[in-house]
């Protein structure tokens, strides 16, 4: 069985290891165990915020609400366990909270990043495709349902497992799996019709591992 | 199998990396089968781009420096004594409690308000033959309650009314005051001045006109409380002709 995530090259860097007695620390009382607890899961936290707002200020709010939460739990949280899926989930589940309350999402910070990451080296009507197809693709990722917004973010940006992704999203891996497949079907429709060329060495592309 | 069929395990398998020795069927489908190899091209190529559209979502953001300032000046600011702690603590569940007690009291006096009109349905009392049979002669000629009361005038309206009584309704009598009671209407075995007597009452509508009681005529609380509490009389049709009564 191929690892999915080992040839992803747009992965955000994702510490998910607890260093060592950091939580045990921070239930004690030590600010600076805290401090460290956030440098060391403000990046993903503030990644998944960022990704389903689209906004940086609001992201930074649910980035502070986030861990101050973190803060007031910290008897609660297990030493023994990473954090970050909990952190994860209640990350998301604010930044839904939130988005609900404002339906509005920040289009022209979209709009600039979208037109940033275009290779501009290459040829003018492949950059009018790229943006197109992007375009297209950031509108569907917005009006995904939010379970399913939740499960691309998880498995394509931050490259979780399928198991990781399910625990945070507390579900099973079945119900992710479905979530992702789902997600990709919605996407593929609002895909322009003449973008569904044709790709070739797909056949070649896919190798079977050896046993 | 069919090619969608194939076409959709591939995709599946492709996906999230499933693809194995098991999958060689599918992976010579694939080599002989250029819609399925579009197909899957194609979702390969989507993946692809929409890794790029969630990188675009964060790339280059950080949080700002003030964002661990903010955090730490929250958390200080909001971290009670583990007193203060215990206290709201212990307000939320008082006011939970009040919340549990308002809520089971007010189901209480709903099941309350309810459980009046609740009729337990049991076995009825077998017949009392020492009770005084009441007159069964009005059975005989139905009269409709509404034409009863449409034609009788102020001077031969009922007094009382009594309605059908549920069959393990009972009447309690207070214990005669003065004179005694008619003779006739007691049973043999009547209790003694002073004790309650309970009547199984069974018949199913009764009229007292103002020559059975002067006393009733008024609808006194005192008549009122010698008779069984009526039900509300259905306003019954008339008649058809020959249906039994």
């Amino acid at each position: 069985m191929t690892n999915p995530n080992a040839n992803r090259p747009l992965q955000v860097p994702v510490d998910a290891r607890q260093p060592d007695d950091l939580v045990a620390r921070m239930q004690r009382g030590d600010l600076d165990a805290f401090e460290e607890f956030f440098n060391t899961f403000k990046r993903p936290v503030y990644a998944t915020a960022l990704a389903i707002t689209r906004d940086p200020f609001l992201s930074e709010e649910i980035l502070q609400d986030c861990f101050v939460k973190a803060y007031r739990v910290r008897e609660r949280l297990d030493p023994a366990r990473s954090p970050l899926p909990w952190l994860q989930r209640v990350t998301i589940n604010l930044c839904y909270s939130r988005v609900s309350r404002r339906k509005s999402l920040a289009e022209p910070i979209t709009s600039l990043i979208t037109n940033l990451v275009v290779d501009l080296a290459a040829r003018p009507d492949e950059v009018v495709e790229s943006r197109e197809v992007l375009d297209v693709l950031q509108r569907g990722i917005d009006a995904l349902p939010a379970k399913q917004q939740t499960a691309i973010i998880l498995y394509y940006l931050h490259s979780y497992s399928l198991a990781e992704a399910a625990e945070i999203a507390d579900c099973n891996v079945g119900t992710m799996k479905s979530r992702l497949h789902y997600a990709l079907k919605a996407l593929r429709v609002r895909l322009p019709v003449e973008r569904r060329l044709p790709v070739r060495g797909a056949a070649a592309a896919l190798r079977v591992p050896n046993r | 199998m069919s090619c969608r069929r194939v076409c959709r395990e591939l995709l599946w398998l492709a996906r999230f990396g499933e693809l194995g020795p098991d999958s060689q069927p599918h992976l010579d489908h694939l080599a002989g089968c250029r819609g399925c190899r579009d197909e899957v091209g194609f979702d390969r190529e989507m993946v692809r781009q929409l890794r790029v559209a969630l990188a675009a979502r964060v790339e280059g953001l950080q949080p700002s420096p003030s964002a661990w300032e903010g955090i730490l000046r929250r958390a200080q600011a909001s971290e009670p004594s583990r007193a203060a702690s215990w206290w709201q603590r212990s307000v939320g569940l008082v006011g939970r409690l009040r919340t549990a007690t308002a809520i089971a009291s007010t189901g209480l006096a709903l099941v309350l308000a309810l459980n009046m009109e609740v009729v337990t349905i049991s076995r009825p009392a077998p017949a009392d033959t020492s009770v005084s049979n009441p007159d069964l002669s009005m059975l005989e000629e139905p009269q409709p309650y509404a034409a009863t009361l449409a034609e009788a005038d102020a001077a031969t309206r009922p007094a009382v009314v009594v309605g059908r009584p549920h069959p393990e309704a009972t009447i309690v009598l207070p214990p005669p005051r003065g004179g005694s009671r008619d003779d006739a209407a007691e049973p043999a075995d009547a209790a003694p001045p002073g004790e309650l007597v309970v009547l199984d009452v069974r018949f199913t509508t009764e009229r007292s006109g103002p020559e059975a009681s002067s006393d009733a005529g008024g609808g006194t609380d005192e008549a009122a409380s010698d008779e069984p509490a009526a039900e509300p009389l259905p306003q019954p049709s008339a008649p058809e002709p020959g249906q039994p009564s």
